[in-house]
């Protein structure tokens, strides 16, 4: 299996500390970071990750408005996106899923868990 | 010697001593065999004439009813005498006392004559006695006579018996009375009837009787008797009470027959008593029922007369009327007797042709029996074209298998009916709710003022235009539409929410309650909605759920890294000691600690807007507070590199006002903390008090001092707020940059508490900013609180 590249869209810096040491602690990924949807989408496109893991709620440009940037733009249209939200209500994350990301994943998690949620719902478990 | 003893020894010799004549033997000639033969016949029948006597005596005495037995002793006299003179025989061979024997004989010859004249005499009664053959006959007659007796006798004991059961049974007493002796018997049961024991003597019939009746009932009692004794009536029959032996009176009937004698004189009086008190007592109970059916059969008559009510009742399933109260004059006009003389049932004619199947309908399930009541409401048309509504309520009752009626209470509920329609009409023009109806058609047919008013249409704006696409937004008319066709249908949901638009195309979310309407044959003929304005409350919903999902986001933020870093360091993926395992337990512990401060503001601005918290306000002083503010933050500004500036004016001013200190000192700190976070190093920050007197009222009397404001300015020189955030950062979460602001350590609801602060001190707080130039927030607090102004009034 060829080591995956991440990039993690998160605007609050100890979350994303941690999903980048989860993600390369317990999977052995490449992690990349963006504090804001404006940084995420700008190294989206400069570094082609295999998937993103995308903040909902961040100020100015939040996690929906970023995701909707991702998908008009034809060279991060086709990145997998996943939506990490602290919403934890069905039928919130049943909106969320109407957008079109890949997944969702609820905070908070553990680091094996996330690495497992992810490849389940990026079919990288083979 | 006498001479009596003379003629004695004289006769004696004369009798016994008569040597003169010669022995009888001599006359046989002293031939033995004849003498013999004569010797022993007249011995045996000495002997046998002697017995015969003996066995006659034996048989009389034996036989007391033997007849003829003074005969018999002369028969038994004539034998022995007879005897007698054969034993004179035998005496005569030896001895010649021919006169002795001679005398002898002729007593048995008196004897004999005697014997034979009397046995002459009775002759006749002998020859009359039956004979043998008689007398057989004679004892089969009597024979067959005693089992007719004995038959007879059975028979009249059983007779007796079934009379004295049938007495018993009949729980009768006897007595007997005989009017000329008035000696009285009566049985053990008249005696048991009036509590006495059967040995207890009541007396005679004409006397004691008397004094046990009853005085009330005497003289009927005494005129019946005398009356029957006279033959003026057949039979002696009286009821009345008899005293018993504890003094309580009983009820009976007496009855009797009298004999009369040839001169029509009363002989004997034979007859019974019967305890009749539980007749009677039954007897009192039915003419107490009878008397309160009687009144309570008048008082049902008043109370019919009475009634504005019709009651009716109807045979089924003829439909003839049985009864009708007279309040059907008042409510048909029209005459009771017409009803029951019209056989087509007159009363149906007089409902209104719309509502004349319905009723029908119901009147022929109950006529075939399928339906076994009914509460109809419809509508009759009076001979003077004036309409009245009705209300029915009937049922069908069976008394017994052939019997069936239909009874029923018609009200006049005309107006009833006029208040319920003025009721609803007053209360759609009153109500606070929305009230549109539609016909089948969508058309609107109504609004209530209330529609109008929110919607700032005229009524003829709206009346007659098509609902869906005049009143509704454009991406609600098809759903909206297809709703209200199946509200036309069976079974439709009767609640929904959808929006409406103003005349100033406005939306308004308003939630339905629709209710069909029908005509009185049930059909369709358009809706009813009533609605209520949700358009705030929803906002409001929308509000809480926001702050629920930020709330939340707050919360799981800082325990994601949490979380997340106890799990990395727990399950060894990351080690303590690392650079890494370093960073994360800093992490963890930056977050926690951000967790509590969150936890303790959301808890601190809960319990403010709850009221939870009280504010103690006291005198203070303002340079005080200032002091005590600037204090807490001095370290952090220090650190920061910001100069903080208390102006010398405000120190001097000696300004005192009444407040909560502790509070105030918490919303300056959290002010000048603010600057201090997002200043640049190296500016400054300015803290400043001032008193703004009121402004002069326009009448004469000078302004109060009390109502005098207390301004508090917090100037930075830092980054700035845009212009529509100026209004929204006293909101919960509404940070100009979150992501920086929690960097900063800031939770989001710092200013949300300032504000709940300064309102409930009665205090205005608010901010005026330039981008890239600064920020000044300002706070008022009023000198005096108003509780504290009201007690300087009172006083």
């Amino acid at each position: 299996m060829t080591t995956k590249r991440i990039l993690v869209i998160d605007d609050d810096d100890g979350v994303r500390e941690i999903i980048q040491f989860s993600l390369e602690a317990a999977a052995g990924w490449e992690v990349l970071t963006a504090a804001s949807g404006k940084e995420g989408l700008a190294k989206a496109e400069a570094d082609q990750p295999d998937a993103i893991l995308l903040d909902v709620m961040m100020p100015e440009l939040d996690g929906p408005a970023t995701f909707r940037q991702l998908q008009a733009n034809a060279l991060t249209a086709d990145i997998p996106t996943i939506l990490l939200t602290a919403k934890a209500r069905s039928s919130e994350q049943k909106q969320f899923l109407d957008l079109g990301v890949t997944g969702v994943i609820t905070k908070p998690f553990k680091p094996m868990e996330l690495v497992e949620e992810i490849q389940g719902i990026l079919n990288w478990l083979d | 010697m006498s001479i009596v003893n003379l003629i004695m020894i004289n006769f004696f010799d004369y009798f016994l001593l008569a040597e003169t004549f010669i022995l009888q033997g001599n006359c046989y000639l002293g031939q033995p065999n004849l003498i013999w033969l004569h010797l022993i016949s007249n011995s045996l029948i000495t002997l046998a004439y002697y017995v015969i006597p003996i066995l006659l005596v034996y048989l009389i005495r034996q036989r007391q009813d033997l007849p003829f037995k003074g005969l018999l002793i002369l028969f038994g006299a004539f034998i022995i005498t007879s005897g007698t003179t054969h034993l004179m025989e035998l005496w005569t061979f030896w001895d010649p006392a021919y006169w002795l024997s001679g005398s002898i004989k002729a007593i048995t010859a008196i004897v004999s004559v005697y014997t034979a004249i009397k046995l002459y005499s009775i002759l006749p009664r002998i020859q009359n006695l039956p004979t043998l053959a008689g007398l057989e006959q004679l004892n089969q007659e009597l024979k067959s006579q005693i089992e007719e007796h004995i038959l007879a006798e059975q028979s009249l004991r059983k007779r007796e018996q079934r009379w004295q059961l049938a007495v018993q049974g009949a729980n009768q007493g006897i007595w007997d009375w005989n009017p000329k002796t008035n000696e009285t018997f009566f049985s053990s049961r008249c005696k048991e009837m009036l509590g006495y024991d059967e040995n207890y003597d009541i007396g005679d019939y004409n006397y004691q009787w008397w004094t046990h009746i009853h005085p009330d009932d005497v003289d009927q009692v005494i005129k019946a008797m005398n009356d029957h004794l006279a033959q003026k009536t057949p039979y002696y029959v009286q009821e009345y009470r008899l005293r018993c032996n504890d003094g309580s009176y009983k009820w009976i009937i007496d009855q009797g027959q009298a004999l009369w004698d040839e001169a029509g004189d009363a002989v004997r009086v034979v007859g019974s008593i019967t305890d009749i008190s539980d007749r009677k007592q039954t007897e009192e109970a039915f003419q107490e029922n009878e008397k309160a059916l009687k009144s309570n059969q008048e008082r049902l008559d008043a109370i019919m007369s009475s009634l504005q009510d019709v009651v009716w009742s109807v045979s089924l399933p003829s439909g003839i009327i049985r009864y009708v109260n007279s309040a059907f004059e008042q409510v048909y006009g029209r005459p009771t007797f017409e009803l029951f003389s019209d056989q087509d049932n007159l009363w149906r004619q007089f409902i209104v042709p719309e509502d004349f199947e319905r009723v029908e309908k119901a009147w022929r399930a109950v006529q075939e029996n399928r339906r076994q009541s009914w509460d109809l409401e419809y509508r009759i048309e009076l001979s003077n074209g004036e309409i009245r509504w009705l209300n029915d309520r009937a049922r069908v009752i069976r008394d017994d298998d052939t019997s069936v009626h239909l009874h029923g209470i018609t009200t006049d509920i005309t107006e009833r009916k006029k208040l319920e329609a003025q009721r609803w009409r007053s209360l759609l023009e009153h109500v606070r709710l929305v009230v549109v109806g539609l016909d089948r058609q969508g058309k609107v047919e109504y609004v209530n003022p209330f529609f109008l008013e929110l919607t700032k249409y005229t009524e003829a704006e709206v009346l007659g235009k098509d609902w869906f696409e005049n009143f509704l937004p454009n991406y609600q008319q098809k759903s909206v539409q297809q709703y209200f066709q199946d509200i036309l249908e069976p079974d439709f949901q009767s609640h929904y929410q959808h929006s409406i638009l103003t005349k100033s195309k406005q939306e308004k979310i308003i939630a339905w309650n629709n209710t069909l309407l029908q005509n009185l044959q049930g059909e369709a003929i358009g809706t009813m909605s009533i609605g209520e304005d949700i358009t705030e409350r929803y906002a409001i919903e929308r509000m809480k759920d926001e702050f629920t999902s930020v709330v939340s986001h707050e919360l799981r933020t800082p325990l994601t890294s949490i979380h997340g870093a106890l799990n990395l360091l727990s399950t060894g993926l990351i080690q303590p000691q690392s650079e890494r395992g370093q960073r994360v337990i800093g992490i963890a512990a930056d977050s926690a600690e951000r967790l509590v401060r969150l936890v303790n503001d959301i808890l601190e601005l809960e319990r403010l807007e709850s009221g939870k918290i009280r504010l103690s306000k006291q005198p203070v002083n303002a340079a005080e507070l200032m002091v005590k503010a600037v204090d807490q933050v001095q370290v952090m500004a220090n650190r920061a590199g910001i100069k903080l500036q208390v102006l010398p004016q405000a120190i001097d001013s000696e300004i005192e006002f009444e407040a909560d200190s502790d509070r105030i000192i918490q919303v300056i700190t959290n002010l000048l903390s603010n600057g201090i976070k997002f200043s640049d190093r190296g500016s400054s920050l300015w803290l400043t008090v001032e008193l703004q007197e009121p402004e002069e009222p326009e009448t004469t009397s000078p302004p109060d001092p009390n109502s005098a404001m207390i301004l508090f300015t917090v100037k930075d020189q830092g980054r700035g707020i845009p212009a529509d955030k100026l209004e929204s950062i006293f909101g919960r979460f509404q940070q100009v940059d979150a992501s920086d602001a929690r960097k900063k350590g800031g939770t989001g609801l710092g200013l949300a508490i300032c504000r709940n602060i300064v309102e409930q001190h009665g205090g205005k707080i608010w901010v005026k900013s330039t981008v890239g130039e600064g920020s000044s927030f300002y706070f008022t607090l009023p000198k005096q609180t108003a509780a504290a102004e009201g007690e300087k009034h009172d006083n």
